[in-house]
């Protein structure tokens, strides 16, 4: 909503400098967007002038040379081309520097061979209207003395405010409401202008059919006749070019004008092209179509409130008119609609086709039920006034109009909300201020609230417009009593795992949590199992990620694109899985990590392909910290790693591990090895801390070379270990994997460090060869070798 | 006896002058087998002591053993400085050393963890359980925003169905804490959140909100107000200036905009105001006995405004350059 300063003083008196009201604006809860003044650029550089001499230009037939005089000593001399140039004329003089609206730059310069010192300003070129066809003539214009600044002729000394209304407010999307607010800060007088029009009642009235009174409570139509359709005055077009409007035609401008005046949408008919004597206010019949006053033609169903004549429909209500009844220079009588739809009904429109006006986005928030027969009155008189005509009287039709709200406030209410103590005398006053009948009561005031604040309905409202009004800022801060409530959070396993990951050396991220469907499908097992965005952003962003690691894989990809080569990150974050309509998706946390590219070399480091095991050893710290043993156990049923792992929690399995297979790679366009985990936190928890008392006796070491075939993962080893565990055997580690001669081509051996520990004594050497017999016995029972003491291998 | 003490002073000076020069061990060992290796010239002065009348035998020999652990006390520390400086020209102390690898937190954790600790101070309990994709109801009908209402323009929503949506901000929790619980209760909440809105440099289809909700008998206006200032004081400074301004939320009445001045500007961080009665009626607490305030702030526009960040894509690009400034 842009609002010009002098404006709004012609409605409301205020002493606030053009900058102040800024702040007013603010503190009574409206946003300005944007403050400039209009003369921007053109101080100094636009100034009345007087044409003394014309000459032909010398090489040119159209253009002539001018000499201006420019009041006192200064005189110019101007190329132009625009017609009615005369000596004796004022005219507006652009001076070499000025700024136009549109950016451009005024330069002496030289034109066909003949000096121009600058240009004269067309309405065009200041942005007052959309085309000229001459140049600006100030000859009748009050106090336009030559040699002083045309700005303020112009409307151009003059501010303008981009004010942004919350949806609540529809009253201030209009002039006359802004006036009222500003009127209860400022305590000024108010100066609406008077509506009344004379009405001629041999023009006749048109008869309206509403057909559903809840979706149109009220309608007003108003013919006027032998209309003269010309291009709008000069202080309409350019009013309505400084507000952001383009001007039209007198009769739509008035409407426009009316709008943004009373905020209240009206629109006007050409009469002769409404078929039938009757106005009917309706649903829209499935398949019907208008072409609508934007050019676009428009399909419309049964949820689609219409205006129609007796054949078809003229208008969508409250939105957009129809091309074909459109007031054009043809049209001699208008029918004048002013009326009140229901906001939902407005925006079912607007939303389901796409298409939004000033007209709809008034009726959105709800419009004022008592405006129709103001706004008709007013577009009336003007069109009277501007475009002659002779108006008829109004045909209001509606089956019951509500009254204005009746509501209380409490005093104790008011301090108890408010934390701040107010006597009733300011309290009435602000109501006062404000256009409210106020009646002070014991202990309360009663008001009967304006029909023009839909948006005040209950004593909580109340107390917003007397905190609005007596200023935020006058509130004293309160320290808050604190009392009884001692702030406190729970441990959680999200920043559990995050410290985890922090301290091994991994760099947290944060990625979006969308995919597309391709990703989507890469990382369901079935594209249902993800969940489905009805109006995704892009393509891109088509569902809800269904895992963390396509996050990991962007991140990865456009690190691995700018250079960075040692790339070990982690997310914890969330992932989404679809369980139907009825029931809202699976959130899960989850930790997950990705490991790609080199170490760096350094002097005393060589570089190293960061691996496989790069990653397995943050599994194992993870699982280290939650105190819990996670095993993988190699499956082929990960669709998206390959070679894959599932990571188990005793039976339970909580995540994937592996590498990430090329076709999926290619999606992220990598082209290096990349491996990741994901584990679900679900089934982890915090470790509760408890003191384990130290072993006191020196533990006994025995290592064993355990040969077995190759394609035999080291997880049965270590379940069978597991399966004949002597009670003794503490700990056991991998020390050496080997693959070559003297072994058997197909066979590995895997070397251990066995730990033998007894709590209360030491063990004897006979001790812990007994219970290392049994265990390589019990190996080779299963079917393992041992280097040195089956033949295996013993080459 | 004369001939002696001359003698071991000649060899005396002799050492002297040599170890002094020596600069590396194998010529100090050279020196060692020459005074005092087993045919050494200080090793063969003991055999001339034998010969010696016994009178002059204690003189001579104390002579001699004062020389010997002379020769040996400088040998010794000789050779403790040369393999100092051995060692020290192996072992270049200014060389870099074997990298340690440090995990970096991401600079909105940072901030969310924060904003959770002066919510904590503020007698706050954390919550960090709630769901993100929510139902309707939750996202906007329990927070007096009915369907076809035009505020829901205030927020652009994802749609997953036309009754399930991604949560377009943390005020769903309010609901769904005031569902479980009963008054008094003083809760912060941060969260992730989604819009339909493209990345931009001061937008992002997904990002982080934290909000407060307090409410007990007689909670007001002007308690919210001086909650605020302490919280926005203890995030950007005891100097931190505040500006509350009317604002509309449907789910508070009376609504307010805060604005920080840091920096030299002003800056809206904070959405807040009194709990709306149609809320409390939603969720059925009595609106004439309790009241209550809410306020909502964006970690990743305060930790833009913190770290001096212009450009909001850069925490969900991830270029670890950046991840590791923090």
């Amino acid at each position: 909503m842009k609002v010009l300063y002098n404006w709004l003083k012609e409605l409301v008196d205020f002493d606030y400098l053009p900058h102040e009201l800024v702040d007013v604006f603010e503190s009574l809860g409206i946003e300005v967007e944007d403050f400039e003044y209009l003369g921007e650029g053109l101080e100094r550089k636009l100034v009345v002038a007087e044409i003394v001499d014309v000459q032909d230009h010398p090489h040119s037939q159209k253009l002539k040379v001018l000499k201006l005089w420019c009041g006192g000593e200064k005189t110019a001399q101007v190329v132009v081309g625009a017609p009615g140039i005369r000596p004796k004329r004022k005219v507006a003089y652009l001076l070499p520097g000025a700024k136009l609206p549109n950016g451009m730059v005024v330069e002496k310069r030289m034109i066909r061979g003949v000096l121009s010192e600058g240009m004269l300003a067309s309405e065009e070129d200041l942005g007052l209207d959309e085309k000229s066809e001459t140049v600006i003539f100030l000859d009748d214009v009050q106090g336009a003395k030559t040699g002083k600044s045309a700005l303020p002729f112009l409307g151009l000394d003059d501010y303008r405010y981009d004010l942004k209304v919350t949806p609540n407010r529809s009253d201030l999307l209009g002039l006359v409401g802004l006036a009222y607010d500003l009127r209860a800060k400022s305590g000024g007088k108010l100066h609406i202008p008077n509506y009344y029009v004379v009405e001629h009642g041999n023009v006749g009235i048109f008869p309206v059919r509403i057909e559903d009174f809840s979706a149109c409570p009220r309608y007003t139509a108003r013919i006027i006749r032998d209309v003269k359709v010309n291009p709008s005055p000069t202080w309409l077009k350019r009013r309505l070019m400084l507000i952001g409007q383009r001007p039209i035609n007198n009769v739509v401008d008035i409407t426009n004008y009316v709008l943004y005046f009373w905020g209240h949408p009206i629109h006007a008919f050409d009469l002769d092209k409404l078929v039938g004597e009757e106005i009917v206010v309706r649903f829209a019949k499935d398949g019907e179509r208008i072409l609508t006053l934007d050019g676009v033609e428009r399909e419309l169903h049964s949820e689609i409130l219409i205006i129609a004549d007796a054949e078809r429909p003229v208008a969508i209500a409250g939105v957009i008119g129809g091309e074909e009844t459109g007031v054009t220079e043809s049209t001699r009588n208008v029918l004048i609609e002013s009326a009140f739809f229901d906001p939902a009904v407005v925006r079912k429109a607007v939303t389901s086709l796409k298409v939004s006006t000033e007209s709809s986005y008034r009726f959105e928030r709800t419009a004022d039920i008592s405006m129709p027969p103001i706004a008709s009155s007013y577009a009336a008189k003007l069109i009277a006034e501007i475009a002659e005509g002779r108006v008829g009287p109004l045909n209001d039709v509606y089956r019951e109009l509500p009254s204005p709200k009746q509501l209380e406030l409490r005093m104790s209410y008011l301090k108890r909300l408010l934390g701040v103590e107010l006597s009733q005398d300011y309290v009435v006053k602000i109501f006062e201020r404000l256009g409210f009948d106020v009646r002070p009561m014991e202990g309360k005031v009663r008001v009967l609230v304006p029909m023009r604040r839909r948006d005040i309905s209950l004593e909580a409202d109340l107390v917003e417009e007397v905190a609005r009004l007596y200023g935020y800022d006058r509130i004293e801060g309160e320290i808050p009593s604190g009392g009884s409530f001692v702030g406190r959070k729970e441990p959680s396993k999200v920043d559990f795992a995050r410290e985890v990951m922090l301290k091994i050396g991994f760099d947290e991220v944060k990625g979006v949590e969308f995919v597309s469907k391709q990703e989507a499908e890469a990382f369901t097992e079935r594209l249902e199992d993800a969940v489905k965005i009805l109006n995704p952003l892009s393509e891109n962003y088509a569902y809800v990620r269904p895992s963390v690691i396509p996050s990991l894989l962007s991140i990865a990809s456009l690190n691995l694109r700018r250079g960075n080569r040692e790339i070990k990150i982690f997310e914890v974050g969330r992932k989404f899985k679809w369980r139907g309509p009825d029931v809202l998706p699976l959130e899960t946390d989850v930790v997950a990590a990705l490991v790609t590219g080199m170490s760096e070399r350094s002097w005393i480091e060589p570089e190293r392909q960061l691996d496989y095991f790069e990653l397995k050893g943050a599994l194992e710290a993870l699982a280290g910290a939650f105190g819990v043993k996670l095993t993988v156990e190699p499956t082929d049923g990960v669709k998206f790693l390959d070679p894959s792992g599932i990571v188990k929690l005793g039976p339970t399995t909580i995540g994937v591990i592996g590498e990430v297979p090329k076709n999926i790679l290619k999606i992220y366009d990598i082209k290096v090895p990349v491996f990741v985990f994901e584990v679900e936190l679900t089934e982890l928890s915090i470790p509760v801390r408890r003191y384990k008392p130290l072993p006191k006796f020196p533990p006994v070491k025995r290592d064993i070379s355990v040969v077995m075939d190759e394609d035999v993962p080291f997880k049965v080893l270590e379940d069978a270990i597991y399966s004949v565990k002597p009670a003794l055997l503490v700990n056991f580690r991998v020390i050496d994997v080997y693959h070559g001669e003297p072994l058997p081509k197909g066979k590995k051996s895997i070397t251990l460090t066995l730990l033998f520990q007894h709590p209360e004594r030491t063990l004897t050497d006979q001790e812990v060869d007994e219970m290392f017999n049994n265990l390589v016995n019990a190996l080779i029972s299963k079917g393992f070798g041992i280097r040195g003491i089956t033949d295996e291998g013993t080459g | 006896m004369d001939d002696l003490r001359a003698k071991v002073e000649e060899i005396r000076r002799e050492f002297k002058s040599l170890i002094e020069e020596v600069g590396d061990l194998d010529a100090l060992e050279r020196i060692r087998i020459r005074f005092i290796g087993k045919k050494g010239e200080v090793t063969e002065l003991f055999k001339v002591l034998r010969t010696l009348p016994p009178e002059m035998k204690r003189e001579a020999g104390k002579l001699l053993n004062q020389l010997k652990n002379e020769v040996e006390t400088s040998i010794a520390r000789k050779k403790d400085e040369l393999e100092r400086l051995a060692r020290r020209a192996a072992y270049d102390l200014s060389l870099p050393g074997r990298r340690h690898r440090l995990g970096h937190k991401h600079p909105l954790t940072l901030i969310v963890e924060e904003l959770n600790e002066i919510a904590k101070g503020l007698g706050f309990e954390i919550l960090t359980e709630s769901p993100e994709i929510e139902w309707d109801y939750y996202n906007f009908e329990a927070l007096n925003i009915p369907a076809h209402h035009p505020a829901r323009d205030m927020w652009s929503t994802l749609f997953i169905t036309d009754k399930m949506l991604l949560r377009t901000h943390t005020s769903p929790v309010q609901i769904r804490v005031m569902e479980k619980r009963t008054p008094p209760l003083k809760v912060f909440f941060p969260g992730r959140v989604y819009r339909l809105d493209p990345f931009d440099q001061t937008h992002a289809p997904a990002f982080y909100q934290a909000e407060g909700l307090y409410i007990n008998r007689n909670v007001s206006f002007a308690e919210l107000k001086g909650t605020l200032e302490l919280f926005v004081k203890e995030l950007f400074g005891p100097s931190a200036k505040l500006k509350f301004v009317p604002s509309y939320f449907p789910f508070t009445e009376p609504s307010a905009e805060v604005a920080v001045y840091y920096n030299g500007e002003w800056l809206e961080i904070l959405g807040c105001g009194m709990v709306h009665p149609k809320v409390f009626e939603a969720v059925g607490y009595d609106p004439e006995f309790w009241t209550g305030y809410a306020f909502g702030l964006g970690p990743d526009r305060i930790a833009m405004i913190k770290y001096g960040i212009d450009d909001i894509r850069l925490f969900y690009e991830n270029d670890l350059r950046f991840l590791k400034e923090f």
